[in-house]
């Protein structure tokens, strides 16, 4: 997490996960309902809205866009790094 | 047109050479490759410059950073803009100054040190002289800043010159003044561009807590942001008039710039919105402002910091009360960066129209 989003995290910025086996795929969308509910400390509506990303949150995946990349529907691979970049009040 | 991107991770190609895989999409729907990429963020910086001429070879320039992103970004696109082969060379001498406002982002005075060391390590990192200002001490500046300074006769013909005529007199001034140009070593010891760090102080307990009542008395959190904002201002363009710069480079992003522009038409201040989000900005007489960043989104500029290790300092935003109603920043940033994911033309939309 990046650019002040770490903040919301307890101000850590890189954080490795190891996610539960479970039926459904791992893909962004059901990584994000994770992260909200087992990472998120305080004001979820600063990291998200609805199932995606509030608005001014990039997120990349292995430092690629994830507008190449599928955006919620890529599904996670062993090691992936997904970096979220908070972009609001930045200059 | 319009179809989201296939659902697979397969990598795709960047649109502008052909070949190597593409890292982003800028504006709707083109992946570049980090290599094009960098071309394009560069090339936009020395473009905006070449294209507005208004800075002067041999010019003394104060770039106003933040430690943020779009500043951060801009003092790296300075320097790649010296330091290239000489008939592309950005000529002009940069000097930094950086405002701390650790006292109303609720900083405790640790962390405003640990900040203020962060931020002089990247200060001088550049080699350029530079400057460290409390926003304290926006409270002991006399009250003609907030005249325009008087204009200097080169720049006063009713049609305005030609850039070379302003270069021609800009240079007859500098041999009458004396001055080769190149930036003379400051007082103190925060001026000097070598040495090892000055222990950085941070300012009288009691004119921090002066600070912070005004900013309570500013009342709502809108206000609280304009006061902020002016202050800020005022400091800067001393420090400028101080050490003889007559331009300001600020790092205002076309992100921050559509905001801007939406937030002070809604604070009533239509009239002004030329110089708010301009390229250029005479209002303060003698010296001007410039934004060489207004051209790039927020998201180009997080993707070049990332890809080409541009360090930053982050602090946390402007104390806001508990229960309190969002300033209309907020509101506008908010509203803004929504509509943007519907429609992603949104911003420079508004930009272009502004």
């Amino acid at each position: 997490f990046r650019g002040g989003a770490e903040l919301l995290f307890d101000g850590v910025k890189k954080h490795q996960v190891t996610l539960p086996c479970q039926p459904e795929p791992w893909d962004i969308r059901n990584l994000l309902k994770w992260i909200k509910q087992n990472m998120l400390k305080e004001r979820p509506e600063l990291f998200m809205q609805g199932e995606t990303v509030r608005p001014g949150i990039l997120v990349l995946i292995n430092e690629a866009d994830w507008e190449l990349m599928g955006e919620l529907d890529y599904k996670l691979q062993d090691q992936d790094n997904v970096l979220f970049i908070s972009t609001l009040h930045g200059g | 047109p319009g179809d989201r991107p296939c659902p697979r991770s397969r990598p795709r190609t960047c649109m502008k050479c052909g070949q190597g895989t593409a890292a982003l999409v800028i504006r709707v729907g083109d992946p570049f490759c980090r290599g094009c990429f960098r071309e394009y963020f560069v090339h936009k910086f020395r473009a905006m410059l070449g294209k507005n001429r208004v800075i002067f070879p041999g010019e003394k320039v104060l770039l106003a950073v933040s430690g943020g992103p779009a500043s951060s970004a801009m003092i790296r696109q300075v320097q790649e803009g010296l330091s290239r082969e000489a008939a592309k060379r950005l000529r002009f001498v940069p000097g930094l100054v950086y405002v701390e406002e650790g006292a109303v982002r609720r900083q405790s005075p640790e962390q405003r040190e640990q900040t203020l060391a962060q931020m002089e390590t990247l200060l001088q990192a550049t080699g350029f002289p530079y400057h460290l200002v409390h926003l304290e001490e926006a409270l002991e500046l006399p009250p003609s800043i907030l005249q325009p300074g008087p204009e200097r006769a080169s720049t006063r013909s009713p049609s305005g010159p030609s850039y070379k005529e302003a270069v021609d007199s800009f240079i007859q001034q500098q041999r009458q003044d004396g001055d080769s140009g190149t930036s003379v070593p400051g007082h103190s010891t925060q001026d000097t561009p070598a040495g090892p760090p000055a222990t950085p102080r941070l300012p009288d307990p009691a004119q921090t807590q002066e600070l912070l009542r005004s900013f309570e008395a500013a009342g709502t959190a809108t206000a609280r942001e304009e006061l902020l904002e002016m202050l800020r201002t005022h400091l800067i363009m001393q420090t400028a008039r101080d050490r003889g710069y007559a331009k300001v480079m600020t790092g205002e992003s076309l992100t921050r710039v559509a905001i801007k522009l939406l937030t002070n038409l809604s604070l009533g201040r239509g009239a002004f919105l030329a110089v708010d989000t301009g390229f250029t900005d005479r209002r303060h007489g003698d010296v001007m402002v410039v934004r060489p960043m207004r051209d790039y989104t927020a998201k180009e500029i997080a993707f070049y910091n990332l890809f080409f290790s541009v360090p930053t300092v982050i602090v946390p935003p402007l104390f806001t009360k508990r229960r309190e109603k969002p300033s209309i920043h907020q509101l506008v940033e908010r509203f803004l960066l929504g509509l943007q994911e519907e429609f992603p033309s949104t911003i420079s939309t508004v930009y272009r129209y502004g």
